[in-house]
């Protein structure tokens, strides 16, 4: 599982990183008369509307979901990572007033709310991983808060209070490497959503027009789903494979992270 | 209580020290209450109770873990329960711990080397080749081959010998004082007599003084000069070895001396 999703991550990265070396720029918006062909060893995943190549719109969606994914979930856990450390280090009023804070963010609709301020600012790339990654750290967050709770109960740390050691140097060397995992688990988790929302944001329309991404490819392919299904199952796939891969690569890297696993 | 069971100038002397905890539904439990004693250079002090009596909020209040609601904690003459943990840093290093819980007591990421090098850093005077360093730790507690165990983790070795290392790391910063929490209760016979055969060792080599935690009585006697029995929070009774076991005047005292009795019988 973890080769085969492993894999498949490190296909698209690589994918993502090539294309622009190998193909130009306009490629995939390349206009044509030859209008929705059906997969052929011409045009692997067939064409558009507008006879553009889907292969090659998939290709360079790749990009901006590959982007979208990681900077957010990145961003994301950063944040909460420090957030967390803090709350759950310093407790008292601050850690109250923290986890206060991210109870609100927890109800929000994260999805109507992304909604609301990529069409009210304008879209974006940089904008969607903005409200990603400013609505979702909050996840990571609590989870770095409990397992540094726990952790500085345990005996390295008191034994590292025992030997003088400064509470901030504490709180880096002993508790936060030993509290990454679960944070690498939900960021995994958070790349895989922000995926999902770029494209589905992009299925909306809410994304500018000069973009190409697998949401804006299915967008198009929905409205032509019974005479041309290329347009719809390819980058739909490929949506669901990556969501998918992201989520088990998640879970072998956390399990890879722990010392203690054989 | 006789004023000649206490040393004269205690290396830690602990005078009516109290703490309590809210729990989470807001009622307070009174952890430790009032407690007194002293423990003297070189000498070994059993704090003995059952669990739930508060020995282990007393072995952390020692150790300046948490801070006491009231009383006051003096380490080597000095008192040290109002000092801020800068001001403590130096001074902590008198007083070493070893837990009971072995396998969380080092940070699963370090190898036996790293956790040692930490502290040995930590010393007054840190030595400047580290590995020769390590290595004659590790020999100390025993530990042998030690070229072979540096480079593994403590998760990798067994229960005893990360018991050995947790007595090592406390040696690094050369304490005067260890405070021990049970740190034989999750070994097997054979292993808790040879972990105990070396605190005796290191004791009369070194000149260490103990303050041994637990909840075997007959622990106590085998290894202790002094007993504090604890119950609910309170010292109930404290005395030399001798006097606790052969005249308890306190009612939950000759119930443990009984006790610990009854066993020995069973193992004759």
């Amino acid at each position: 599982m973890a080769w085969i999703s492993g894999g498949f991550v490190v296909l698209l990265c690589m994918v993502a990183v090539l294309a622009p070396l190998l193909l130009s720029p306009d490629a995939p918006f390349q206009i044509s008369n030859s209008v929705l062909l059906a997969p052929s060893a011409g045009h692997w995943f067939g064409t558009d509307d507008l006879g553009r190549d889907v292969l090659l719109q998939v290709i360079w969606g790749t990009r901006i979901s590959l982007i979208v994914g990681i900077v957010s979930a990145l961003a994301a856990g950063i944040i909460g990572l420090v957030v967390g450390a803090i709350s759950g280090y310093c407790g008292g009023l601050a850690d109250a007033m923290i986890m206060r804070t991210t109870e609100i963010f927890q109800v929000m609709p994260i999805f109507v709310l992304a909604a609301l301020i990529v069409a009210m600012a304008g879209a974006g790339e940089t904008r969607i991983i903005a409200v990603i990654a400013g609505l979702s750290w909050p996840q990571t967050a609590r989870v770095v808060r409990s397992e540094v709770l726990r952790i500085k109960g345990l005996g390295y740390a008191e034994a590292a209070r025992c030997l003088g050691i400064s509470e901030f140097r504490i709180l880096v060397f002993e508790i936060i490497p030993n509290a990454v995992g679960p944070v690498i688990a939900v960021s995994t988790l958070t790349a895989a959503f922000a995926i999902l929302l770029e494209a589905a944001l992009s299925f909306f329309g809410l994304t500018s027009s000069d973009t190409i991404s697998w949401g804006s490819t299915l967008s198009t392919g929905q409205r032509l789903l019974y005479t041309a299904w290329w347009l719809s199952v390819f980058p739909g796939t490929l949506i669901f494979l990556t969501a998918l891969a992201f989520n088990m690569f998640g879970d072998c890297v956390r399990e890879a992270l722990d010392p203690r696993s054989e | 209580m006789t004023t000649e069971t206490q040393p004269a100038r205690p290396l830690l002397d602990v005078r009516s020290a109290s703490i309590s905890f809210k729990q989470q539904h807001g009622a307070m439990v009174h952890a430790v209450r009032s407690v007194s004693f002293a423990v003297g250079a070189g000498e070994t002090v059993a704090l003995v109770g059952e669990s739930g009596s508060g020995k282990s909020s007393l072995a952390r209040l020692v150790l300046c873990l948490t801070r006491p609601d009231s009383g006051e904690i003096h380490l080597a003459g000095e008192r040290i329960d109002h000092l801020s943990n800068r001001e403590l840093r130096t001074r902590r290093l008198l007083m070493q711990p070893v837990f009971q819980d072995a396998s969380a007591a080092f940070n699963p990421r370090r190898t036996v080397m790293q956790s040692l090098e930490q502290a040995l850093r930590c010393s007054a005077t840190p030595p400047v080749d580290m590995r020769p360093a390590v290595e004659e730790l590790l020999e100390q507690v025993r530990l042998f081959p030690a070229s072979r165990l540096l480079n593994r983790f403590s998760h990798e070795l067994s229960g005893g010998q990360r018991q050995r290392l947790g007595i090592a790391r406390a040696l690094a910063v050369n304490p005067r004082l260890i405070v021990a929490d049970e740190p034989l209760s999750g070994a097997d016979v054979s292993i808790r007599g040879q972990i105990l055969d070396l605190l005796i060792e290191i004791q009369e080599s070194r000149g260490i003084a103990y303050l041994f935690i637990t909840h075997d009585m007959t622990l106590a006697r085998a290894f202790a000069h002094r007993v504090l029995v604890m119950y609910k929070g309170e010292i109930v009774e404290q005395g030399t070895t001798e006097q606790i076991f052969a005249e308890p005047k306190n009612e939950y005292t000759k119930i443990l001396v009984k006790a610990a009795a009854s066993i020995d019988d069973v193992a004759a």
